[in-house]
Order: structure tokens, then C-alpha cells, then sequence
């Protein structure tokens, strides 16, 4: 055993023992002195007065035994806690505080630990590298890369082990034994467990060979294994049919194994025809690469920009040149997957850390008036021969019981804010069903709540210790103003803080409306949209599909209630998209846009209007003239004044000669956002589903009410048609358009509540300071006003005090939030950083509610009757 | 006896003059408080109350250790004794008293 520990647990044998020798000592003095004659008594009282103050010798010796200091410690933890029990109300207080102010930042850092501190649950996962294609000139920064740069890739890199690469988007409608399913799935390349370093739980994973010969094998995620075959061990060697065709199930992979992310369920094979392999064609895929040991990201991204250079010398065309060149970005994995919530929750967290530090320092002004009230009990203390330290030691002491209620009831709070704050995380946001009360969630939550404690404890004991025993106690409790600097400097940091916080709110706020008030293009109201893959081996032929899709329209539409129907191969603000370069009969430049397939009813029922021309029909046919729509914006940009009407289009793929037929523009459509309420890349164009088909559909209709309550008969209807059609993502377009405002929604909500919390300390730390100020002047008032001052001018004095204690704090907070906003404006939406609106309510709600919070003190100082108090004391 | 020729203990001295006691055989607290006292004539008066304390810290430092037994009166005490560590720490405070006593004469007599 430790002798520490042994030592401390004989300690009480040791008392005993001490007390037994001091007792031998007193014996042996006594038996000389009888010896020299003395009467037994004279002996005993001689001896215990040579021996001296035996409580001192005790103590002393105790000091030399090591415990002293603990001891104390736990003495003065006690005392602390009959001082709590005492003042209940001010423990409630204070602990409230506490809890509120740990377990919010508590929550909010386990969102952060769990998107994107927690390592990935692969091995070496520090070497892992997500590469990306980007245009650093453009609104593209991240994008898929192409078949071809993989290949160029794997054998030019020396720095990397090896690439993989997956296709994300990949539908996969599972038929047979029981209810039709779409599965989220992903064709990927056979090396990407290699590079993972992850083996299969069960069975194997496919080879090169079955990689290059398009062979019928799937691997099945751990999840997807578990909740359709309950986790059949059996499962290998079965064959699952996947699009009508059937596929060998030959692993399982363990339940960390989630890549791209958690949804996907199931991978195969990922085929690369070879007239696939062009430079500039088909970026569709996500690439993940393994560094050799020893190898920085630094390094990567330097070997990447180097071959983008040469790729873009030798292929203008598909990789562009100058300003447009694109370029390779390299970045950890883990980083990589999280790069669109990372801002907002790092904003989240500095935030927080802004309402922690303000209740830190709200604490220190309770915890400072407290020792004030105390100050008599302390001064004895001084006189009695306590040093500062020592009672530093002790008001510490006193107080960090209370850390124990900060961490207690901070997890306890952090665990229900958690409940209700992931379901509210962005769409987006990787790996939210890891985010809980991990240890090291659980080591922040102690730490915070004991430095939180401490930090308040410190000045408090600095103050007590330094006053001067002598005057308190001659003094009567009106000379007692130590702390009071001290007190007037945290109020101020307090509302410099709070200014930043609420000037944070409201340029969230703001953008919000500003978002808000845009206007998408389409009708988010009473529209019902459902996604389909169409199975191929089924509707083999491109007009299969389209009148596939015309009878479920067809169906669909002579449901009661439902206005209009229509079918299209990406859903606007679904978070996919569809994109390509169209070029136009005699002009030499190629356009970006939105790639389109729709049925006639598609722009009746997401409620796009026609501006020009007329719309699709149900008389355009495969073997008719080849029609298509273009959107105002492309119409401007293209056209300007000038009919497009007549005009021709046809897709444009770099690298490779153009075999579209030329399409013919009808009419043209109303623009619409595509992604989301905040961005507008892209014009659209559109082909009718008839003459230029696509296996995957959304369902869009327009109802009369609520549509919601038509999702029941709509997917009924699609099963009448063809009772194996999985149906997905059933949602309201108000839904998909909400969705994408959810890191809006969040991060403006949270920082409104953050903000309104400070103000509201911010408050009552001003109202403490200004009211217990004026108690401390109520004799100065009684003179002032015993020599003639109005009540007014008393009133006048308190207000005065709180306003300038507020006006310092409000011109300290504008100097903090100026660089806070420029790093908050990437953030922002439809305003700057220096919104003017936001940089004068900020200040303006401030001052008002400080002038408000002291106006009760005021009031109580001008009615002081000079007579009364001055009595007093 | 007065008073300016008692001295009292020089801070750190007292624990080389409690080994060097234990030197001559076990002693308890209160002999060990007589012998100083006799040893120097009566010049050194040892107060009980830091006595005690320092016999203690000795003791968790290795130095010396305790057990109880009886004094010729029959009386029983705790009886401290030097340890192997002890005796090579007194060797050590006596060189560096010796050092230090001579360092003193030679500030204090510069006609030397």
C-alpha cells in the first residue's frame, strides 16, 4: 500500500499516540520534581506549565506530519457548507448560475467534441486525407473529382499510400422478400477498406477484379445488417435483389465503418466504363487517400497543386487556365466531412465561452459582496492571527462545494438540452449520433465548473485578505468599500461581453429576416414532394420510364384535392443537384446550370411560372421535335433583350465531341434557387422526361390544404401502379426549405438565448453593484440632502452611476465585437458585419435596461430621510 | 541565571542537536530536552513546544524512529533512536555547522 495512504488511514492511532507521549512527558517532569521536593499537586501544575500550550504542540506537530493542510482544506470545506445551508437563497442562486452556465456550454462542447474533435473510429485516422477538386476563383471550392484523375492520381502521388474512391450517389430499390425499400448506397473502388484500414466483420470485401468486371457483390453495413436480416450470420452467400437484378451479399462490415457517413447501407463494385475515363467528365466522385507515415497534409497539398498544374497544362479544356484554373484542396478527413457546420459551431462555442466568462465574473461580484457582508467575521480572523493566505485559502475553501452542484447539475442539464439541441442540427452535420456525455465531455463539465468557482473565489479572498483588521473593526459596516473598484471593473467587463454577444444576435438575427425575405422562384406552400428510383431492369428503355412516370402523374392527379403533378430528376433544396455545361447554336461560350428532366405538370405544381413561349406537352415525344426550356436568368444572361424563342442548346462535355442532337428552346420559365436560400449558382435548363429520361424522380404535387395529409394516398396511388416502387424521403417542400435554414435556425436561436442570458446577468451584476453602492452612501446622502440637495439630485447621482458603469462597459464591448464581427461575416447573410441597424441596438438596449435596472436603487436613495439615517449610525 | 545568557535554539540548529543527543543511546522526549540542557551547561534551554514538532518531522524523514518502552523509574515513554539514514544525515549537518561556525569567526573577529 502507499505509505501515504496507510499513514492517513493510522492517522487517528498516531493522535492517540501523540497524546499518550506529551502525557508520559507531563509523568516524568512531575516524578523529578516530587523527587526535588515539590508537593504532588505543585508537581503537576509545574509540569503542564513547563510543558506549555499543549493544543499548540498538538497542532504543530500535526503540521509536521503533513495533514495540516488537508485537514484544514476539509475544515474549511465544511464550514463552507454550514454557510451555504445557512443562505439558502443565495446557494440557489448561485447555483442555478452555475448549473445553467456549465450545462449550456457543457451541451454545447459535446457537439463540438462529437462532430468534430472525437478522432474517427479508424485506424491512424490522422492519416487520412479527403481530396477535392476547387476553383478557389469561384462559388465552387469543393467538388467531386473525375474517373480520370483517379487514375493519374494513384500512379503520380509519392507521398500518398493510396486513393479510393466512391460514387455517394447511388440508389438502390431492394425488392423481393419483404416491403420494397430504397437503400442508400454507394458504388465504390475495392481499395477503399485498405485505405480505411478496416476489415470486414463478417465474409470479405470485393476485389480488383470484381471492381473492373462490374461483378453482382455487395457488402452490407452493420446496421442495415442488424434491421433487415436481425443480423443473420447466415447472410453470406445470399442474394439480394438490387434494381431487379441480384446481387451476392459476401461481407458485413463492423458498426464503425461508416464512410462517406452513417446513412449509407450497402456497397458494391463501383464500375468505371472506360469511355468514362476523360478528363473534365463525370466529377461524381469522393476521393479518400491514406499518407505514407510521416507525411504532412502541408506536404499532400503541395504534391496535389504541383499535378493540378501540369493536369490543367495538358488538358486547358477540362481543367481551365489563369483565374479559372481548378485547383486540388487536401484536407484531414475528419475536418473534411464537417466543413459546413464547422464555423457555426465553432461560432457556438465562442459564444458560450462568452456566457460562461460573464457568469464567472457575476459569480465574483456575488461572491465579493458576500465577503463584504462578512467582513467583521474576517477582520477577527486577521486580528486572531489568520494571513492572507490562509484566508484566501479559506474563502476558496468555502465556496467549491458549490463546483460539485456546477458539475452535478450541469451534466444533468447539458444531457436535456442535448435531447432537444441534436434533433436541431443542421442537416448536414456528420456524425450527430455519436454527440453525448463522452468522458471528455464529462472532464470539461468538472473543469469549467472548478475553474469557473476558482476564478470567482480568487478576487474575493484578495480583497477579504487585504483589508485592514483595525479600521473594520473599529468602524462601523459604512466604511467598508474594499471590492468596490474591484466590483465596478467586473461590471463593466460583464456589459462589454454582453454587447458582444448581443451584437452576435443581432446580426444573426438579421440575416435571418434578410433570408427569409428571399424569394426562392417556386411555391413552398401546400406542395407535397416524394422521391422514386425507377428500377431499370424493369423499364429498360428510356420512353419505359417516361410513361412510367406519366401514369403515376396520371394517378396522381385524380386524387381529390391535388391541383397539379408532376415529376423531375432533382427536387430543388433537396440537397443534390444535377450539374453541366450547356452550349448554344453559334455562340462559343458554354454555361453552368441546372441540368433538368420534367413532365409537363412539374412547373404547375412547384408553381414556376412561364414567362415565355409555352411549356411542355404531352404531345412531345420521343420521336418529336427535340424542345427544351430555359430559365429567365440564362435568357438574360444569354439573350438579353433578344427572344431566345427558336434558338438551340445541347449539353456541353468538355473533353470530349458533342453527340447531342440540338434542342430546340419553347419557352422559358421563371429562375429558381436551387440549393438553398443563400446561394444562387446556377441558371436551369430543362428537357421533357420523354425525350431525355432519368432513372431517378421526384414527385412533386400541389394540394388544395395541408399536403401532408395527402402523402398516404399519393404513395398509395404510386403502389396501385407498381406495388414494388420504393417511395422516399416524403416531405413537404416547406420541410426541405426549413432544412436547409437549420444552421440558421441554430445558430441564431442559441446565440438569442445566449445573448438574452448575459443581459440578463449583465443586470442583475448592474443592479447589485448600483443598489449596494447607494446602501453604502445612504450617510453621504443624508448629509447631502440635510445640507439641502433635492431628492432629485440623489436620484440623479445613483442613475449616474449605473450609466456610466454601463456607457465604459458598451464602449469596451464595441472595441471587442469589431474584429468579432469581421471574423462573424462569413456568417452572415444579406448584411455586413458593420450593419448599422446592429451596432446601434446593441448599445441602445443596453443602456435602456441598465438605466432600467437602476432605477429601484435610485429610487430607495432619494427617498433616504437624512434625519433617520444619519441616526443610524 | 540571567536572562541574556540563556539562548534560545537557532532555527535548524535543533535538529542537529536532537541527533547528536540520540547519538549517545535512545532517549525520550523529555531526557532529550535535559540533555541539551545539561550538555550546554544550561546554556540551551529547548522550549517542549517545538520539541515535540521537530522530534516528529525527524522521524517522517527517516532520520530517527520510536518505540515505546520504560525509563529506570519505571515509568513508561516513547524512546526515539537514531537510524542508519540518521546517523549519515547528523554527518552531514555536523560538517556544515562546522562550516558555518567557522565562516561566523572569521566575519566576526576580521583583525584575524
Amino acid at each position: 500500500m502507499n505509505p501515504w495512504i496507510r499513514r492517513w488511514l493510522s492517522r487517528k492511532q498516531e493522535e492517540r499516540d501523540l497524546s499518550e507521549e506529551l502525557r508520559a512527558h507531563l509523568a516524568i517532569e512531575a516524578q523529578q520534581r516530587i523527587e526535588a521536593g515539590e508537593s504532588p499537586e505543585q508537581a503537576a501544575s509545574g509540569a503542564a506549565r513547563a510543558l506549555g500550550n499543549w493544543t499548540r504542540i498538538q497542532e504543530d506537530v500535526r503540521a509536521a506530519w503533513g495533514w495540516a493542510g488537508m485537514e484544514r482544506f476539509f475544515e474549511d470545506i465544511r464550514f463552507g457548507l454550514r454557510m451555504l445551508r445557512k443562505t439558502p437563497a443565495w446557494t440557489a442562486v448561485i447555483s442555478l448560475t452555475l448549473i445553467f452556465g456549465v450545462g449550456l456550454s457543457t451541451a454545447i462542447f459535446s457537439i463540438v467534441y462529437g462532430v468534430l474533435l472525437q478522432p474517427l473510429p479508424y485506424p491512424d485516422a490522422n492519416r487520412l486525407v479527403a481530396i477535392w477538386l476547387s476553383a478557389p476563383h469561384s462559388a465552387y471550392t469543393r467538388f467531386h473529382i473525375n474517373a480520370a484523375l483517379w487514375l493519374d492520381w494513384r500512379t503520380s502521388s509519392k507521398l500518398l499510400e493510396d486513393i479510393a474512391l466512391t460514387r455517394p450517389v447511388a440508389n438502390f430499390n431492394l425488392t423481393g422478400e419483404g416491403a420494397p425499400e430504397r437503400l442508400q448506397g454507394a458504388k465504390t473502388s475495392f481499395n477503399v477498406p485498405r485505405v480505411l484500414r478496416m476489415k470486414p466483420l463478417l465474409g470479405r470485401t470485393f476485389t480488383e477484379e470484381e471492381q473492373q468486371s462490374d461483378a453482382r457483390v455487395a457488402v452490407l453495413s452493420y446496421a442495415f445488417w442488424k434491421r433487415r436480416f436481425g443480423a443473420d450470420p447466415a447472410i453470406l452467400g445470399r442474394k439480394i435483389q438490387l434494381n431487379g437484378e441480384l446481387f451476392e451479399v459476401i461481407g458485413v462490415m463492423p458498426p464503425d465503418y461508416q464512410y462517406p457517413d452513417a446513412q449509407f447501407e450497402l456497397w458494391t463494385p463501383l464500375y468505371i466504363p472506360p469511355d468514362e475515363i476523360v478528363h473534365g467528365m463525370n466529377s461524381q466522385y469522393l476521393c479518400v487517400a491514406r499518407m505514407k507515415p510521416g507525411v504532412s497534409v502541408g506536404q499532400v497539398q503541395a504534391e496535389f497543386s504541383r499535378l493540378m498544374r501540369r493536369l490543367s497544362e495538358e488538358y486547358p479544356t477540362a481543367y481551365g487556365s489563369g483565374n479559372d484554373r481548378v485547383t486540388a484542396l487536401v484536407e484531414p478527413l475528419l475536418e473534411s466531412d464537417a466543413f459546413q457546420v464547422r464555423t457555426t459551431l465553432y461560432a457556438l462555442l465562442g459564444a458560450v465561452g462568452c456566457l460562461l466568462l460573464i457568469e464567472c465574473m457575476n459569480l465574483a461580484v456575488l461572491l465579493i459582496a458576500r465577503a463584504t457582508a462578512r467582513a467583521q467575521e474576517i477582520a477577527v480572523r486577521v486580528a486572531l492571527g489568520a494571513t492572507g493566505a490562509r484566508l484566501r485559502r479559506q474563502l476558496l475553501a468555502e465556496v467549491m462545494p458549490l463546483s460539485v452542484a456546477g458539475i452535478g447539475g450541469g451534466l444533468l442539464l447539458a444531457s436535456f438540452i442535448l435531447r432537444v439541441l441534436v434533433l436541431h442540427l443542421p442537416a448536414n452535420t456528420p456524425r450527430a449520433d455519436s454527440i453525448g456525455l463522452q468522458a471528455p465531455v464529462v472532464a470539461f463539465a468538472a473543469t469549467i465548473s472548478l475553474v469557473v468557482v476558482f476564478l470567482a473565489g480568487l478576487l474575493p479572498g484578495r480583497i477579504a485578505a487585504s483589508n485592514r483588521p483595525g479600521f473594520t473593526l473599529q468602524q462601523a459596516s459604512r466604511s467598508i468599500t474594499a471590492g468596490g473598484q474591484a466590483r465596478n471593473l467586473l461590471v463593466i467587463a460583464q456589459v462589454a461581453l454582453t454587447l458582444v454577444l448581443l451584437l452576435g444576435a443581432l446580426l444573426f438575427a438579421r440575416s435571418f429576416a434578410a433570408l427569409l425575405q428571399v424569394n426562392p422562384g417556386f411555391s413552398k406552400e401546400g406542395v407535397l414532394t416524394m422521391h422514386l428510383a425507377v428500377t431499370r431492369a424493369k423499364y429498360r428503355q428510356d420512353t419505359r420510364v417516361a410513361d412510367y412516370y406519366r401514369r403515376i402523374v396520371d394517378r396522381v392527379e385524380s386524387i381529390p384535392g391535388v391541383v397539379a403533378a408532376g415529376v423531375v430528376n432533382r427536387l430543388p433544396f433537396s440537397g443534390i443537384a444535377q450539374t453541366g455545361g450547356i452550349e448554344f447554336e453559334g455562340r462559343a461560350d458554354h454555361y453552368d446550370s441546372d441540368w433538368r428532366s420534367a413532365t409537363p405538370g412539374y412547373f404547375k405544381a412547384m408553381g414556376i411560372p412561364l414567362k415565355q413561349g409555352r411549356l411542355f406537352r404531352d404531345s412531345d415525344r420521343p420521336q418529336t421535335l427535340a424542345v427544351g426550356l430555359i430559365d429567365e436568368r440564362m435568357a438574360r444572361h444569354v439573350f438579353g433583350a433578344e427572344s431566345p424563342i427558336g434558338k438551340r442548346f445541347r449539353r456541353y462535355l468538355p473533353g470530349i465531341s458533342p453527340q447531342d442532337p440540338w434542342t430546340v428552346i419553347v419557352g422559358v420559365v421563371g429562375h429558381i434557387l436551387n440549393d438553398n436560400l443563400e446561394q444562387d449558382p446556377r441558371p436551369q435548363v430543362y428537357w421533357p422526361e420523354t425525350q431525355h429520361a432519368q432513372d431517378r424522380g421526384a414527385l412533386i404535387v400541389k394540394t388544395i390544404g395541408d399536403p401532408e395529409a395527402y402523402a398516404h394516398s399519393v404513395v398509395e396511388q404510386i403502389h396501385k401502379e407498381d406495388p414494388d416502387q420504393p417511395v422516399y424521403d416524403v416531405r413537404t417542400m416547406r420541410q426541405w426549405v426549413d432544412r436547409t435554414l437549420q444552421r440558421r435556425t441554430l445558430l441564431t436561436g442559441m446565440v438569442a438565448l445566449f445573448g438574452g442570458a448575459s443581459l440578463l446577468l449583465a443586470c442583475i451584476g448592474l443592479y447589485g453593484v448600483v443598489s449596494y453602492t447607494a446602501t453604502l452612501r445612504f450617510r453621504e446622502f443624508g448629509i447631502r440632502m440635510a445640507l439641502g440637495a433635492r431628492a432629485r439630485e440623489v436620484y440623479t447621482l445613483v442613475v449616474r452611476h449605473a450609466v456610466k458603469l454601463a456607457l465604459s462597459g458598451c464602449i469596451a464591448g464595441l472595441a471587442i465585437a469589431w474584429p468579432v464581427s469581421r471574423a462573424l461575416q462569413s456568417l452572415l447573410f444579406g448584411i455586413t458585419g458593420r450593419d448599422v441597424i446592429s451596432w446601434f441596438l446593441a448599445p441602445a438596449i443596453l443602456l435602456f435596461v441598465a438605466l432600467l435596472s437602476s432605477l429601484s436603487p435610485a429610487r430607495r436613495a432619494a427617498k433616504t430621510d437624512p434625519a433617520v439615517t444619519l441616526r443610524v449610525e | 541565571m540571567g536572562a541574556s545568557q540563556k539562548l534560545d535554539v537557532l532555527q535548524g540548529t535543533l535538529d542537529l542537536l536532537i541527533l547528536r543527543t540520540l547519538q549517545w543511546g535512545p532517549q525520550h522526549g523529555h531526557g532529550i530536552g535535559q540533555m541539551i540542557r545539561a550538555k550546554s551547561e544550561d546554556l540551551l534551554h529547548v522550549e517542549h513546544g517545538s520539541l515535540y514538532p521537530a522530534l516528529h518531522r525527524l522521524k517522517r524523514a527517516g532520520w530517527i524512529d520510536s518505540e515505546w518502552g520504560t525509563t529506570q523509574n519505571n515509568q513508561r515513554a516513547k524512546f526515539y533512536r537514531l537510524t542508519a539514514k540518521g546517523k549519515k544525515q547528523l554527518l552531514r549537518e555536523e560538517s556544515k555547522w562546522d562550516l558555518f561556525v567557522k565562516a561566523m569567526a572569521r566575519v566576526s573577529s576580521p583583525q584575524e
